[in-house]
């Protein structure tokens, strides 16, 4: 099975297609529709509170010696 | 967009003396200076939580969440919700355990655990220390529970 990405206009009640697209009339197809992409902006009360993390974050030593190794350990590599 | 694997993130907050932190951190602010669209997986998310729940306060793991969102500007794909599922589980029930100080592998485990194990006696593992006191049933190495099982008999 492979993957075929689409990109489609919405025209208020159908997607188009911008181009055609080779696959058998009929063929069923799941449409992903991606909404408000831009991420919302930090307020200054956020900018605090990820201050404070950091430094939490830093205050400790890590529990895994390096980056390589947690990843290691979370993704079970040998 | 442009996505991002979890020692991206992990090395700007938490590995900070790794040999690529210059180069890591230039990616990320030529990446918010040109308002490039960040994303992530939601695997790769839940990674960099899960590794970041031995550094912070259990009880702030779900606003860590909020704040990597919110200041690395990205998209976590598929969306972020604490309704969504991850191994048929809710992505609530995962950060609870994450609160434990869990990897991602060991938090799933625990909530499958709890979420759907109900006749369970015990969990056989012989990385019994990393479950101790976190799961819904006893953790045992195969030998403690062999000798158990022979002072039962």
């Amino acid at each position: 099975m492979s993957t075929l990405a689409v990109t489609a206009q919405f025209d208020g009640h159908v997607f188009i297609p911008r181009d055609p697209i080779s696959l058998p009339i009929g063929t069923t197809v799941r449409i992903l529709v991606r909404q408000g992409a831009n991420p919302p902006i930090p307020t200054s009360d956020d900018d605090h509170e990820w201050q404070n993390f950091l430094e939490e974050i830093q205050s400790n030593e890590p529990t895994f010696a390096s980056v390589e190794e947690a990843l290691d350990y979370t993704r079970g590599r040998p | 967009m442009i996505l991002l694997d979890a020692d991206i993130l992990l090395i700007d907050c938490r590995y900070q003396r790794d040999e690529k932190y210059a180069t890591n951190r230039l990616v990320l602010d030529r990446l918010r200076s040109e308002s490039r669209l960040v994303g992530i997986t939601q695997q790769a998310f839940l990674e960099t939580l899960g590794v970041l729940s031995f550094s912070v306060s259990p009880s702030t793991l779900e606003k860590l969440a909020r704040q990597l969102i919110l200041q690395y500007r990205l998209i976590v794909i598929p969306e972020w919700s604490e309704d969504s599922s991850y191994g048929q589980c809710q992505l609530g029930d995962l950060i609870q355990h994450m609160q434990k100080r869990m990897a991602l592998g060991d938090a799933v485990q625990a909530a499958q655990i709890e979420c759907f194990s109900f006749d369970a006696d015990c969990l056989l593992t012989w990385n019994a220390k990393h479950f101790a006191g976190k799961l819904a049933v006893s953790v045992l190495t195969p030998e403690d529970w062999l000798r158990r099982e022979v002072i039962q008999q």
